[in-house]
């Protein structure tokens, strides 16, 4: 603050004086050029999607295109199988994970670290592993699926291609996000809540379906609405066993990929469906936990009580039927990554073919996953501290708010309409970024953004702002007391925040697919693709989606060695 | 090195947090602002640290203008309320860690990390980390973290408030020692008066953003100049009333004290403050007041009592004996302070 003169000091006090911008706060340039960052890459592609969507092909504004969308059938169709699937899923993933958190949560289960390392490990598979590999096995050409018809059993229904398929896998492929969501709420519930209910009398069952049950809803309303959003914008599960089961990613992907018909102003028309659909759910899903946020963190544990044999049993069946079903894929994955395949057709054959190929033909696309991910997860921290710094400590008045929630939008974005917005911005001037290698880095950090951001302000909070003032009373400047003090306490945060991140940037199909051009092509197009073309190396595919996993999980575990959680 | 604080004003948006705030606190002597929350004590204190910015009025250090000197250039040494020790690092850690940014060498920031914990008690921690410690104990790494650097002045933010009541008393009088050892001087907030009447050289008591009273606890206690004062140093009672002829008082229920000494001029409106101690039990002939006595509690060393005067007056005085409830008490008032200055009770 500046010195003031004797006339100022005896002078009345101004009663409202806003502090001036102090532009020398390097916070300030950081924060401004973070901004720059966002307006340019969520804010410019959102806007040619809008652009695209409201203007008709003689260039005039139109609401033309969301009367066609809301009454052509090839549009309408798909947008509700999209919203059911993601219900379906969202429900069947909570019927099977609610029940078995709530047991694992109050009872002493055996092997209980090695059951949640497992589920943390199941959240973090590739989308489209587990729609690949029930492909690979109850496909029509599938492993099962001739194995029953080799033996004359009859199965119920041809092949798994279908809304049927698309449920079972994405209800696999969630449950463990509800279930560790739901798993911490109720350890979380003090138990003097309960006790409470049982001193008036209220019976066990009675008071977990009154007490403790409505405490884990926001829990589980939180579970549902990731599960179903997966589903959502997920392409590559519906593409891969749909059949002939339209869904809405799907839908505008072929309409903006096609060579004959593209059409990128319905495609733009759909992905605002797209976006208005997921952010209605996370109205919805805000709403529910809003209106349910009690403080029920005591200071008391649940205590975990002994389960009598039979019911144990059975509990440790479901469990690890759940876990089985949720690692399927990467069983199936592993076990055929190793067998010999011919034209597309499997010899029980065991063999190392497939690695040779493997490593031969197709190593480029695995060093390329891993750069263009990891210069992306670089960015994405760099960016995400820079956020978080300046929204939990700094009080900036325009650019805070702003940062703020400009940071969230990606999170409502699905991958496909993400991909839309890039590639109708980026191929021309005065930015052009199609084609190139770099559109893919972009893509991955700024949909990641968000998580990383969060975990990052999550860990902020836990640094009291009186850290770094006291580090400033005994002489160190700002800088040196941000260093010195905020980067080692959020270290870990910073860490468990930018792996998991990666691991998703790996991991990444629905905006990659629509994103990359040769010779950029990571893993998992080249899954991807090989999936879709019958009797293509299956062998080869299995054996990168192994490379995939390894590269997914051995971080993963390292990680979750170091800092006992994580969270995702 | 003294302190002068000048005409300090502040506000945060629509709230006032201080106002034209004036206060000096002479070289090696301790000072505590003494309030309830809200009262700007801590906001005082944090721009004297330079933690936050005045709007209006300054800061002077000795002869120093340290407006435009930020906190890490100030030679402060800070005491948090939160104890914020640093997670990450050892005691030792906490404590070396100015020493190392003024780039000493190995041997001298060893030394005086050593003579810091052996000050504050603490020889044979200094491997551990804060989380392993007490709160006491933390509070005294906060302490020796403080004045390792030998700052020129002590800001202390509540340091004792998350600590139980025993603790409290020992830590306080350690603060004290340890205060007087160096010969530094202080700033202490608090909103405990027994704390400060305690430790302080000097007390000014804060009352919306307004310093009411400074003076040495012996002044603010004895000789309280505004109704707030009287009401939040010890307990008190407030009779209000009108001076009748200069010894006389008469009360807003009705009843007329002759208080025996002059009260002032006749005809002003007056507070009287009589403490609890400074009532005595006498026979119904010397009495002062008359009154029923409506509760007593025991209090081990005392008993306190509060008598209903006929006007409805309620008067707390203390004494040995019990009392039963009902009984009809007469009391005379050894020592009173007259006040004019009315300013709410706390």
């Amino acid at each position: 603050m500046t010195a003031r003169t004797a006339a100022q000091r005896t002078g009345p006090a101004r009663s409202r004086r806003r502090p001036r911008t102090n532009w020398r706060d390097p916070w300030r340039l950081a924060g401004l050029l973070a901004l720059l960052v966002l307006v340019i890459f969520i804010v410019y592609p959102q806007l040619w999607i809008v652009r695209a969507a409201f203007t008709s092909d003689s260039g005039a504004f139109t609401l033309a295109r969301f009367g066609a969308f809301v009454t052509d059938e090839r549009f309408t169709r798909p947008l509700l199988h999209s919203v059911v699937v993601s219900l379906a899923v969202g429900a069947g993933a909570a019927v099977v994970a609610v029940p078995l958190a709530f047991v694992m949560a109050r009872y002493r289960i055996p092997g209980r670290q090695g059951i949640l390392t497992m589920l943390t490990m199941a959240t973090t598979s590739p989308p489209f592993l587990g729609a690949y590999a029930w492909l690979l096995l109850l496909g029509s050409g599938g492993i099962l699926t001739k194995a029953a018809k080799g033996v004359g059993l009859p199965l119920p229904f041809d092949s798994i291609l279908g809304v049927g398929g698309i449920i079972w896998v994405g209800v696999w492929f969630t449950f463990a996000l509800i279930f560790l969501m739901v798993y911490d709420a109720f350890r979380a519930v003090d138990p003097a809540l309960e006790e409470a209910a049982a001193s008036v009398g209220s019976t066990p069952w009675r008071t977990h379906a009154k007490v403790t049950l409505p405490l884990a809803v926001p829990a589980i309303a939180t579970g549902c609405y990731l599960a179903a959003m997966r589903i959502f914008a997920d392409f590559g599960t519906p593409m891969l066993i749909g059949g002939g089961y339209q869904m809405l990613p799907v839908v505008v992907y072929q309409n903006f990929m096609s060579e004959v018909a593209a059409s990128p102003s319905v495609a733009a028309t759909a992905s605002i469906m797209m976006v208005l659909v997921s952010g209605l759910a996370l109205l919805a899903q805000r709403r529910i936990v809003a209106r349910r946020s009690f403080a029920v963190t005591g200071n008391r544990d649940q205590p975990l009580r002994e389960l009598r044999r039979g019911p144990k049993a059975l509990v440790l069946i479901g469990i690890w039927t759940a876990l089985l079903l949720g690692f399927v894929p990467h069983l199936v994955v592993l076990l055929t990554s190793f067998l010999r395949w011919q034209s597309g057709i499997l010899q029980w054959e065991p063999t190392l073919e497939n690695y040779r190929r493997l490593f031969e033909e197709s190593l480029q696309p695995i060093v390329l996953s891993f750069v263009l991910a990891g210069i992306a997860c670089l960015i994405a921290l760099v960016l995400g501290v820079v956020v978080a710094y300046i929204v939990a400590r700094k009080k900036f008045v325009i650019s805070g708010p702003l940062l703020n929630n400009l940071v969230m939008v990606p999170y409502i974005l699905p991958g496909t309409v993400f991909a839309i917005g890039f590639i109708l911005a980026f191929n021309h001037l005065p930015v052009i970024l199609t084609g190139t290698a770099l559109i893919i880095v972009v893509a991955y950090f700024i949909r990641r953004l968000p998580y990383v951001m969060k975990s990052i302000e999550t860990a902020l909070g836990q640094v009291h702002p009186s850290l770094e003032e006291a580090a400033m009373s005994v002489g160190a400047p700002p800088r040196r007391s941000f260093r010195d003090i905020v980067v080692p306490i959020i270290r870990p945060a910073v860490i468990s925040g930018g792996t998991v991140g990666f691991l998703q940037m790996i991991t990444e199909l629905s905006a990659t697919v629509m994103l990359y051009a040769v010779p950029w092509v990571t893993m998992t197009v080249v899954i991807f693709t090989n999936a879709m073309q019958p009797g293509s190396p299956f062998g080869v595919a299995s054996a990168m989606t192994t490379v995939l996993l390894v590269s997914v999980y051995v971080p993963l575990y390292l990680l979750r060695r170091r800092y006992r959680t994580v969270s995702l | 090195m003294d302190i002068s604080i000048r005409g300090v004003s502040k506000t945060f948006g629509e709230t006032t947090a201080l106002e034209s705030v004036d206060l000096r606190v002479p070289s090696g002597r301790l000072a505590t602002l003494l309030g309830a929350s809200g009262c700007g004590k801590t906001t005082l204190l944090r721009i004297i640290a330079g933690f936050e910015s005045a709007d209006a009025g300054g800061v002077h250090f000795g002869e120093l203008d340290i407006a435009k000197v930020p906190v890490w250039k100030r030679r402060i040494g800070f005491v948090f309320q939160s104890y914020a020790l640093w997670p990450h690092m050892t005691v030792a850690e906490n404590v070396a860690y100015g020493l190392r940014l003024r780039k000493l060498p190995k041997e001298s920031v060893a030394e005086k990390v050593a003579a810091g914990l052996a000050m504050v008690g603490l020889t044979g921690r200094d491997q551990h980390r804060p989380g392993q410690l007490s709160g006491g104990q933390q509070q005294r790494v906060a302490l020796a973290r403080a004045l390792a650097l030998e700052p020129d002045v002590l800001l202390m933010d509540e340091p004792l408030s998350n600590l139980d009541a025993k603790l409290r008393v020992e830590m306080r009088r350690e603060i004290r020692r340890i205060q007087q050892e160096t010969g530094i001087t202080a700033v202490y907030v608090t909103h405990d008066q027994d704390e400060a009447l305690e430790i302080s050289d000097l007390v000014a008591v804060m009352n919306g953003g307004r310093i009411e009273q400074i003076g040495s606890p012996e002044d603010v206690y004895e000789r309280p100049e505004t109704t707030f004062v009287a009401s939040f140093v010890g307990s008190v009672t407030l009779l209000r009333g009108r001076i009748t002829d200069t010894s006389a008082l008469a009360l807003a229920g009705g009843d007329k004290v002759d208080f025996g000494r002059p009260l002032g001029s006749a005809g002003a409106d007056v507070y009287v403050a009589l403490r609890p101690e400074d009532l005595r039990i006498v026979e119904n002939g010397d009495a002062q007041f008359t009154g029923k006595v409506v509760r007593s509690s025991f209090q081990g060393s005392v008993r306190e009592s509060v008598a209903e005067l006929p006007g409805g007056e309620l008067l707390a005085f203390e004494h040995r004996r019990p009392l039963p409830t009902g009984a009809t008490v007469g009391l005379a008032a050894d020592r009173f302070t007259v006040i004019e200055n009315d300013t709410g009770v706390a």
